[in-house]
């Protein structure tokens, strides 16, 4: 399965305006479209409301920390196969939460970012809600 | 006689031929011998000693010598007359209390008996008399007397006893003390008014509460009904110096089980409990300080790892565009590497920093050496072929798994082999060996062919931010903290380190780890 990537919204959050100018730029140079959130809540929000097909999100965030998004987004149906890609400046969160498909440590390299984002859009569906299952949320 | 040894006190004087029947004194007074011989042949059966006086003289004198069970005394004696050696012996302290059976062939009108009984008499007995009514008397009083012996023993080893339990209180190391159901103190021992600074007079008497007060205010008396014991702490005020005292208290049943009082013991705890306060501050302020230094260390490689990847990021922006000429693109390209450079140090310094922690932050799982070491050449596959030095792989079959963090056990071997091939010439080789140790060990080494390490750099080289004379000489580049790292990483995971070297001709460095398993 190839992934277009001009076919598909990232949405990218991060209380560092600088990053999220940084990031938005590659995502876009590489084809992406971007949606943008100043803070955990933010990032909620738009994630439910805008639906992209991954959300990049900061761990450490006002509001809501980036994992807590992740777990979040987990456990409402309609997000719930969302991708999630967490990213951090700091080295203490080496281990992914479960909650996340891949992290990512700042500083990173021009191309590897979008070669994650395009990775994990790759794999297939990692979660499916099962017919009989109650929404989480 | 065994059978009857068993048997209850009374049988055993009815058993005079027993070994083990208690044995009383008889002293029969009487200046006829022959009398003397059938009254001591119609004792004899009883078994006990019979003790023999031929006047009241030679009475007197028997019983100041010895103690009897009883007397058989004949009235009619010359010089002194029966009656007469009773009120003698009677003022005898040693026999003011010795029954006395008179024995007479006067008739009971003749003697005025009540005047007798009064002198000191128990009994009369009116000759001729049947042998078995003669034992049957005497045989009484000896028991009577026997017994009394055996209570009066009793008596003075319940004394000895209570004069040890008092010698061993009174010397002992712990403060002692007892109670009544009231909390008043009824005794207690030197050791405690040492502790307490009051004088047992004082204290006895007086209530629980008002000798010694809580230090919460609260007196710990309990509910008699509901308990049986209690340990309490407490400081001992107004007292200069006040002392930490703890007592355990335990109830004193009475006949019934209902606590008739309180024994207790009072220990002076001052001095190990402010060694233990001391100890318990020192702790917090130790792990106070180090979760304050953990944070620290976390947040400020968060906060200068964000402004290094705009820093970066961004100068890789500029890099990828085609407008910038080239003498700007060099100065750039000097911005972007020290950028990077800082970024690493920034790494290193705060995986060090975690390392230091120590062990809780490891991920220990048995880790299989050859796959990792693998993996670790192949990262270096291309920096080695650029410095033109060889990269060699050998392993063991029989090593086992190590019991190591992954992650962190790669790190350390990256900087391993990292430094290996950073300080060897092209031409030269550098070779990662897995083999098994001593039992419950297993060893990766890192050998090269490189330029070596003086001895006195050998020892230092594992230091923060040291930087070997060859390494400085040769201006190879550094931040001197690779090393540290590995060591730190390794020793986080129960490893060792160690390094041997010969100048100009290589270095090996040995990783020894706790294995995970047996050797296959």
């Amino acid at each position: 399965v190839t992934i277009e990537p001009t076919s598909s919204t990232i949405l990218v959050a991060d209380d560092e305006p600088d990053i999220v100018a940084l990031v938005s730029r590659r995502l876009r140079k590489s084809g992406f479209t971007v949606i943008t959130a100043v803070d955990g809540e933010d990032a909620l929000q738009k994630a439910l409301a805008r639906m992209p097909d991954l959300a990049l999100l900061d761990v450490m965030m006002p509001l809501l920390s980036g994992v807590e998004v992740s777990r979040l987004l987990r456990a409402a149906p309609q997000t719930q196969a969302m991708p999630v890609i967490l990213m951090s400046a700091g080295l203490l969160d080496l281990h992914i939460p479960d909650d996340a498909d891949a992290f990512i440590a700042k500083p990173f390299g021009a191309f590897e970012l979008p070669t994650l984002v395009l990775e994990v859009l790759a794999r297939p569906l990692r979660r499916t809600l099962a017919p009989d299952q109650p929404p989480l949320l | 006689m065994t059978t009857e040894a068993g048997s209850s006190d009374d049988r055993k004087f009815l058993a005079p031929s027993s070994v083990t029947t208690p044995v009383a004194r008889i002293l029969i007074v009487d200046d006829n011998t022959s009398k003397r011989m059938a009254l001591k042949a119609a004792l004899a059966p009883l078994g006990h000693v019979i003790v023999e006086a031929d006047s009241g003289v030679a009475a007197l004198r028997r019983v100041m010598e010895d103690d009897f069970a009883v007397i058989l005394m004949d009235v009619q004696m010359p010089e002194m007359n029966g009656f007469e050696t009773v009120k003698l012996i009677r003022k005898r302290r040693q026999a003011e209390m010795t029954p006395i059976i008179f024995i007479t062939s006067y008739t009971s009108e003749e003697i005025d008996q009540a005047d007798h009984y009064a002198g000191g008499a128990v009994d009369f007995i009116f000759a001729p008399i049947p042998p078995p009514d003669l034992r049957a008397k005497v045989s009484f009083f000896a028991h009577t007397y026997l017994h009394a012996q055996r209570l009066a023993a009793q008596a003075e080893a319940v004394r000895m006893s209570v004069a040890q339990l008092q010698a061993l209180t009174d010397s002992a190391p712990i403060g002692i003390y007892q109670t009544d159901a009231e909390h008043r103190y009824v005794y207690t021992n030197p050791r405690w008014s040492e502790i307490t600074g009051i004088p047992a007079e004082l204290a006895v008497g007086r209530a629980w509460s008002s000798v010694i007060k809580p230090e919460d205010g609260v007196c710990p008396e309990p509910d008699l009904s509901m308990v049986r014991t209690f340990t309490h702490r407490f400081e001992i005020q107004g007292y200069a110096p006040s002392r930490i005292g703890s007592i355990t208290v335990q109830a004193l049943p009475d006949r019934d089980g209902v606590a008739g009082g309180w024994v207790g013991t009072l220990a002076d705890i001052t001095a190990v409990t402010l060694a233990e306060r001391a100890l318990f501050e020192a702790r917090d302020a130790a792990l106070s300080a180090s979760a304050l230094q953990r944070n620290f260390a976390a947040s400020a490689s968060h906060e200068l790892r964000t402004p290094t990847a705009s820093i970066v990021g961004f100068l890789e922006e500029v890099l990828l565009s085609t407008t910038i000429d080239d003498e700007d693109r060099e100065l750039l390209e000097v911005a972007y590497r020290n950028a990077q450079r800082l970024t690493m140090l920034i790494d290193d310094l705060m995986v060090l920093d975690q390392c230091e922690i120590g062990a809780p932050t490891m991920h220990l799982e048995p880790t299989p050496l050859g796959p990792l070491m693998e993996r670790i050449l192949s990262t270096f596959a291309t920096a080695a072929e650029a410095g033109g030095v060889q990269l060699n792989r050998t392993c063991d079959g029989a090593a086992p798994p190590a019991m190591a963090d992954p992650a962190r056990l790669e790190q350390a071997i990256m900087n391993l082999v990292g430094n290996a091939i950073k300080f060897t010439p092209s031409g030269g080789s550098v070779t990662v060996d897995v083999s098994a140790g001593d039992e419950g060990q297993v060893h990766v080494s890192v050998t090269d062919t490189g330029m070596g390490i003086e001895p006195d750099d050998c020892a230092k080289i594992f230091e923060r931010f040291y930087r070997s004379r060859g390494a400085t000489d040769k201006a190879i580049p550094g931040s001197g903290l690779g090393l540290a790292i590995a060591k730190v990483m390794v020793e986080a995971q129960s490893g060792t380190v160690a390094v041997t070297s010969r100048p100009g001709l290589g270095s090996s460095f040995v990783v020894t780890l706790p294995s995970a398993g047996p050797r296959s």
